[in-house]
């Protein structure tokens, strides 16, 4: 579904990454670990073509990404990070349609899996963090396109909300294709993922890993 | 009874006098009051979507100034490239695009702001540098056009307004949506097929069209474009500009001719400078909105 061919991204002219080839399957979870300022988000973002790379490609479904238009690409790729400030007066509901047609069935499910029907009426800009990171992902999940992308997606969720939500994703990933960033590698290793390790501006797949095996990758 | 004539002399009909007092003098006036104020309030709504700044404003950000350097060069220094509002207009325009392009380079929305203010100040002492080297007539007609006036617009330059403000209107309600998917950030609006570029791009065209226009007729005006979109966001409570456009043009037209009525010896016995009026009348306004902003 996703392929990286060649792929090399410059920010401020310092290489971030270099040669990265990789080929994603059509479904299942990813979860890219690395420290920080290792080119987690760079990375996402050039898969998702926020982030134009230096040479290489990103194809989806045989496809370069950044050559796509900007609806198609929107109707294959959607992509999450931190939560930033959303100006007042917009609802939840209306939050996640936004961008969308509306579609009351959808919206009901979606509030469930993420345990927002709560705050269905409330203003997502009076939201904390956490509860803006879910609306976020809720809208990720509204949108249910076949290839998401997610920027430390658990960062301000509390205990149960990470459990909730790593279930719901392990089985979104059945039928989707779901790149996650982390930093905590006792997170990734819990979950029924592909881990990846991004040091020295390269991408490598860790086969059989081991807590004790990231650590020391990290280290 | 008195004749209402074209300017060759020729009669065109014949009215009493109150009626031709209201055709010529007191109806062209509101009229520019309200699409001036109108407009401006848009073109203030579309600013502070795309720099994501809620001071953003025709008058604070500084496009006014660019606005009005247009029309000093025209008035002090004789140089006219088709026309007074074209002019205001391209003056308004550049300016905002300076400002849109340094905005990609900016993290911080207070640091936008404090760019168009301090842009603001250098063209002022440009313009004021003019005024020293230009000739007592040009100088006197440029200081009567920079107070600010609803009254000075002849029948002609009405047509103007009368064709741009339905015309920007529409062009703003035309986008409503893609500027609602906006108001996430330029790249989440991308993410979800909104050609963000183009989009500021019509919402900077509209703005700069807008304060151009009101600016070359009116003079610069103040405040209206910052607090008649607040108080259409405050009083509606919504985001959506297919609401918010036409409620900021009709709560600015109202705060024009209230500000212009009030100004017109009502108030203190004499006739005020129209943008005295409304700054008292605004500034309070938005304080408060900072105020609780800044909690």
């Amino acid at each position: 579904m996703i392929a990286l061919k060649n792929l090399q991204v410059n920010l401020g002219g310092k290489v971030i990454l270099e040669d990265l080839n990789f080929q994603f399957e059509k479904t299942g979870l990813y979860v890219i670990l690395g420290n920080n300022g290792a080119g987690k988000t760079t990375l996402l973002k050039t898969i998702c073509g926020l982030q134009n790379p230096n040479h290489g490609i990103v194809e989806a479904e045989g496809k370069s990404v950044h050559q796509l238009s900007l609806s198609e690409r929107s109707s294959i790729i959607q992509y999450v990070d931190d939560p930033s400030p959303i100006p007042a007066f917009i609802k939840l509901t209306e939050y996640l349609t936004l961008g969308y047609q509306e579609d009351g069935m959808q919206i009901e499910t979606v509030m469930q899996q993420l345990q927002l029907v709560d705050l269905k009426d409330r203003e997502v800009a009076s939201f904390s963090r956490g509860q803006q990171q879910k609306a976020m992902l809720a809208k990720l999940f509204y949108g249910d396109q076949p290839v998401w992308l997610m920027d430390e997606p658990s960062n301000y969720l509390d205990y149960p909300s990470l459990l909730h939500f790593w279930a719901e994703i392990q089985e979104k990933a059945k039928q989707k294709l779901i790149i996650a960033t982390l930093h905590n590698p006792e997170e990734a290793i819990k979950l029924d993922a592909q881990i990846l390790i991004i040091e020295q501006k390269r991408l490598n797949k860790l086969e059989n890993p081991s807590l004790n095996g990231i650590i020391q990758e990290l280290n | 009874m008195a004749n209402v004539m074209l300017s060759n002399g020729l009669i065109l009909w014949q009215l009493p006098e109150w009626k031709v007092l209201l055709w010529q003098f007191r109806l062209p006036r509101v009229v520019a009051a309200l699409i001036a104020g109108g407009i401006l309030s848009v073109a203030g709504l579309l600013m502070q979507n795309v720099f994501k700044n809620p001071l953003a404003g025709p008058d604070v950000l500084g496009i006014s100034q660019g606005a009005s350097l247009a029309v000093a060069l025209s008035l002090l220094a004789g140089i006219h490239v088709g026309g007074l509002v074209l002019m205001a207009v391209i003056g308004a325009l550049i300016y905002l695009l300076f400002l849109l392009w340094m905005s990609k380079y900016l993290r911080s929305p207070i640091t936008l702001l404090l760019i168009g203010v301090m842009g603001g100040f250098m063209i002022s002492a440009f313009i004021s540098t003019m005024e020293v080297f230009s000739k007592a007539e040009a100088l006197k007609s440029f200081v009567l056009w920079s107070m600010g006036s609803f009254s000075k617009v002849s029948p002609s330059q009405l047509i103007y307004l009368l064709i741009m403000g339905p015309l920007l209107m529409g062009i703003g309600l035309w986008f409503s949506k893609s500027f609602d998917v906006l108001l996430l950030g330029r790249q989440k609006a991308s993410l979800l097929g909104v050609n963000s570029r183009r989009v500021m791009l019509f919402a900077i065209i509209v703005a700069g069209v807008a304060t151009g226009l009101s600016t070359s007729l009116c003079g610069p005006i103040a405040f209206v474009g910052l607090v008649a979109p607040h108080l259409s966001k405050w009083l509606l409570k919504t985001y959506q500009h297919k609401l918010l456009i036409p409620a900021s043009f009709i709560i600015g037209a109202s705060v024009a001719v209230l500000a212009d009525w009030l100004s017109s010896g009502v108030l203190a016995g004499a006739i005020l400078p129209v943008n005295a009026t409304l700054s008292i009348l605004a500034a309070p306004v938005i304080l408060y909105l900072i105020v609780k902003k800044a909690g």
